[in-house]
């Protein structure tokens, strides 16, 4: 232990009057009386206590020797030397899992505590900063010395319904890495994405294991394939040590009906992804529940949308348009998002040049059209390359599967966006846009080399379809929490606490239902803490690695509550030995 | 000391004379007073002659007393024969005594009695004063360890101002008061009987009741008058104090709270009450009074009771 101001320890030699004052003063008033005889009658019943009456007068003289003692201790500004006394960066998680247990026993709640803690045991030669820790990593109190502040910070921080992101590490990695001239204390359950902390990182662990189950993963859409017929996709992740029983349940939000509601049994740890099919389904909200009780609640529910099914009407242009009308009738078929049409086409498959004003997919370009400027002769492709990587053009092709037979020298005009080329440099696929119209052209001869009997026909399609119709971006019918969408220019999207957000990016950083509204349409998408770190509440992640940190009131403070205590008892005594 | 003739002895504890209050026993206006009160006594009593006093105990007189069954020795001259004639029983007539009374005081002069000493002084003054205006023999003594004579036995009126300034020259004395060696000293000192009044705080340590039972058991008229200061009788002591005894002056340390207050109290009360108890068991007059109410006024209490008979 050190003092802060050591010159005050003089203050003890106050202690020698002190005890002489006392001495003067405890020595009790003389009184005469001519019925001491009488008086002995109720000495006689005090002898009992006569002994603690001498002892009181010295247990007063030393009380209050302690009292004074504990105060000049107070002035001289004690101080435990715990640690190394550096500025302290303390980061609190606020992420799901912390809101994890019972009231006052979170995570968070046990965060906050030690953070108080922390912030009570500075002692004004320490300076510390507070940051939120879940899907980004946020300054909620720069450096500073004032507790008031600092208390005020620790107290404002809340538990969100993110996981902890890369991003987030990522950044605090930062703040620790190098020779910084502080500690960085990360308050944690340490659960979820905390893999990979800088070991700089001092890392105190909350909370003890807890026994929960959640949904992890989800989705839900229709089924290819099967008329009406929708799928929910769930994973269960489980924390509990041994088999437990639970209920899935599925209902409709929109007419309150339970569609499913299925025993399940969750053996610890990750379960394997099912789909559970749902006959007859209704687009609209939906909840799916996992009816256990468990210590946390926030991921046994998530609320979806279903969408509304909504078919492209494919026209077919193309001198063998067989395979093509076929392929567009199987899609229909199977529940696909193609279907023939005539008049109301908005999409067309086109062999050779097109010759409407839909967007269209050309297979084998041939004669004048906008898309191409010049066509010469066919060439030889050994091996076709990937322009541009992840296209949604692309992204489920295999090109070394497709056999470019029959593709011809082409040019595409200015502006096309080449995704895939030849060897030689000849395009292969690429999209362009003239006169407000937009095709993708496919520089292949699909009648040639079984090109219809290829499983990536059908795939091409599809792909170029949503991609001409803008399908691609169509919205899931629930997002984990933490996910980042890009809001369309023109779209706002409203966030279930009601917060509206413009074009860009935007976090889904909030459980519920979300609406992004656009010109002429509305789409409604859930948010769900999906994130089997967050749920798997075992005890896993980093261990502690915290050194001791001064934590809790000053020892200044607590001698003056001893001193004030002793003073209190010692006026009891006072008043006994003034007062009776 | 209070006889004259000892009062020179010495004394740990100072003593509380009257040099505190010069002349307060023989000066004009309290022989005033005195006197008043002697005429209210003439109005009660009857009478200045001797014989005037009541008494209880019966003997030859002139005043009718009772009738008693006429036993064997028995005057026969007292006989009732008008009584005989008609009931054929014989009885005798009973008189009131009437005789040369003598008052005896005894006047507590311990040092339990320093706050009410001068009050109790003032009573034994006004008492005697009454005394010997009657033409009663008066003796006065003061009690402590034992007895001090402060008038021997004197009469007529003309011996009023030397027993005032003997009694205005009586100091508190002694270390304890010891009620029953006194008693046992007046016994041996005084056969004949008489009115006792006894003047005292009655806070003997040793207790009063076998110094009340030898009075009574001599034969006396005894008369009790308790006299105490409201801090006898009430605590207001709060917290830490050392007792001091003002006779023995042992010590004490005590610590009074409520609780002690109120059993000091207790005992007080009941300390009183045993007195007043065994007086009336023995048939001893009783009366208490405080110094703070005027010795007239106890005078014209005792007075208005008809006189020192119980």
């Amino acid at each position: 232990m050190t003092f802060l101001s050591p010159g005050l320890l003089w203050g003890l030699f106050a202690l020698i009057p002190i005890a002489a004052i006392f001495f003067l003063k405890v020595r009790p008033r003389r009184k005469q009386t001519n019925a001491f005889f009488l008086w002995q009658k109720v000495f006689e019943e005090k002898k009992s206590s006569a002994l603690f009456r001498r002892l009181r007068d010295l247990f007063s003289l030393i009380l209050m020797l302690l009292a004074a003692a504990a105060i000049v201790f107070a002035m001289s500004r004690p101080r435990v030397d715990q640690d190394d006394g550096r500025d302290l960066l303390v980061v609190v998680d606020i992420s799901a899992s912390m809101s994890a247990g019972p009231q006052d026993e979170r995570g968070i709640d046990l965060a906050l505590q030690e953070a108080e803690g922390i912030v009570t045991a500075l002692n004004g030669t320490r300076r510390m900063a507070l940051a939120s820790f879940a899907d980004k990593l946020e300054f909620v109190s720069h450096l500073s010395d004032s507790p008031r502040d600092l208390l005020q910070s620790v107290r404002s921080l809340e538990t969100r319904d993110v996981p902890v992101s890369e991003n987030a590490r990522r950044t605090l990695n930062q703040y620790a890495g190098g020779d910084q001239n502080y500690r960085v204390i990360l308050l944690t359950d340490g659960h979820g994405g905390l893999e990979g902390l800088d070991e700089k990182i001092e890392v105190m662990r909350l909370g003890e294991p807890m026994k929960n189950a959640g949904l992890v993963e989800a989705d839900f859409g229709w089924i290819p394939g099967k008329a009406n017929t929708a799928g929910f996709f769930y994973r269960i992740a489980s924390s509990f040590t041994e088999t437990k029983q639970a209920e899935l349940e599925l209902r409709n939000v929109e007419n309150g009906g339970i569609a499913r509601l299925l025993p399940i049994t969750l053996e610890p740890g990750l379960t394997e992804a099912k789909v559970l099919e749902i006959g007859q389904a209704d687009p609209g909200k939906w909840v799916a529940s996992l009816n256990i009780v468990d210590d946390f609640l926030k991921d046994n529910e998530i609320e979806m949308v279903l969408p509304v099914p909504k078919k492209i009407p494919v026209r077919v242009s193309a001198k063998q348009s067989y395979f093509f009308q076929r392929c567009v009738e199987a899609f229909d078929l199977s529940g696909g998002i193609l279907r023939p049409a005539s008049e109301d086409a908005e999409l067309m498959l086109a062999q050779g040049a097109p010759d409407g004003g839909e967007p269209a997919l050309v297979f084998g370009p041939d004669g004048e059209s906008p898309y191409w400027t010049s066509l010469g002769d066919p060439i030889e492709v050994l091996a076709a390359r990937v322009v541009v990587e992840g296209h949604p053009v692309l992204k489920h092709l295999d090109l070394d599967g497709l056999p470019f037979i029959g593709a011809r020298a082409i040019t595409p005009p200015d502006g096309a966006i080449i995704l895939a080329k030849s060897e030689s440099g000849v395009p292969l696929i690429y999209k362009s846009s003239q006169e407000g119209r937009t095709a993708i052209v496919v520089n292949l001869d699909p009648t040639l080399g079984d090109f219809f009997l290829s499983p990536w026909f059908p795939v091409l399609v599809h792909d170029a379809a949503r991609h001409l119709k803008s399908r691609e971006g169509e919205w899931r019918a629930v997002y984990p929490t933490g996910t980042v969408v890009t809001v369309p220019d023109g779209g706002e999207l409203t966030k279930p606490g009601g917060e509206v957000i413009g074009a860009g990016p935007a976090e889904l950083d909030e459980r519920g239902l979300f609406t992004l509204a656009l010109p002429g349409q509305t789409t409604v998408f859930g948010a769900s803490l999906l994130h089997p770190g967050e749920s798997l509440l075992d005890d896993s992640g980093p261990p502690a690695s915290a050194q001791d940190v001064a934590s809790g009131k000053p020892p200044a403070l607590w001698l003056l509550i001893i001193a004030l205590i002793i003073i209190a008892v010692e006026s009891v005594l006072y008043h006994r030995r003034k007062l009776g | 000391m209070l006889s004259r003739a000892s009062n020179r002895e010495d004394h740990a504890v100072p003593n509380r004379t009257m040099s505190d209050s010069p002349g307060e026993l023989t000066n004009a206006d309290f022989i005033r007073r005195l006197e008043s009160l002697y005429l209210l006594a003439r109005r009660v009593l009857g009478g200045t002659l001797q014989a005037d006093r009541k008494s209880k105990r019966k003997g030859a007189g002139i005043t009718f007393a009772d009738y008693a069954e006429y036993q064997l020795g028995d005057d026969y001259r007292a006989i009732d024969w008008r009584v005989f004639a008609r009931f054929d029983q014989l009885v005798i007539k009973l008189f009131e005594v009437e005789e040369d009374t003598t008052v005896y005081i005894l006047a507590d002069t311990s040092h339990s009695m320093g706050s009410k000493f001068l009050p109790a002084k003032k009573l034994v003054a006004s008492m005697g004063y009454i005394a010997l205006n009657c033409l009663d023999r008066l003796t006065v003594y003061g009690m402590a360890e034992k007895l001090h004579p402060i008038q021997n036995p004197t009469r007529g009126k003309a011996k009023v101002l030397s027993f005032l300034r003997a009694l205005e020259a009586g100091e508190t004395n002694g270390n304890d008061t010891d009620f029953t060696a006194c008693v046992r000293e007046f016994e041996v000192r005084h056969r004949k009987k008489g009115v006792v009044l006894v003047i005292s705080d009655f806070l003997f340590p040793g207790g009063f009741e076998d110094g009340l039972k030898r009075l009574s058991g001599i034969g006396h008229d005894v008369y009790c008058l308790q006299m105490h200061s409201k801090s006898d009788l009430t605590c207001d002591w709060k917290g830490d104090v050392e007792i001091d005894c003002v006779e023995t002056h042992r010590k004490e340390r005590i610590t009074v709270t409520r609780k002690e207050i109120q059993k000091y109290e207790t005992i007080m009360a009941e300390w009183n009450a045993a007195l007043k108890k065994e007086c009336a068991r023995r048939g001893i007059g009783y009366a208490t009074t405080t110094d703070d109410i005027p010795f007239e006024d106890v005078v014209q209490g005792i007075l208005r009771r008809g006189g020192l008979v119980a």
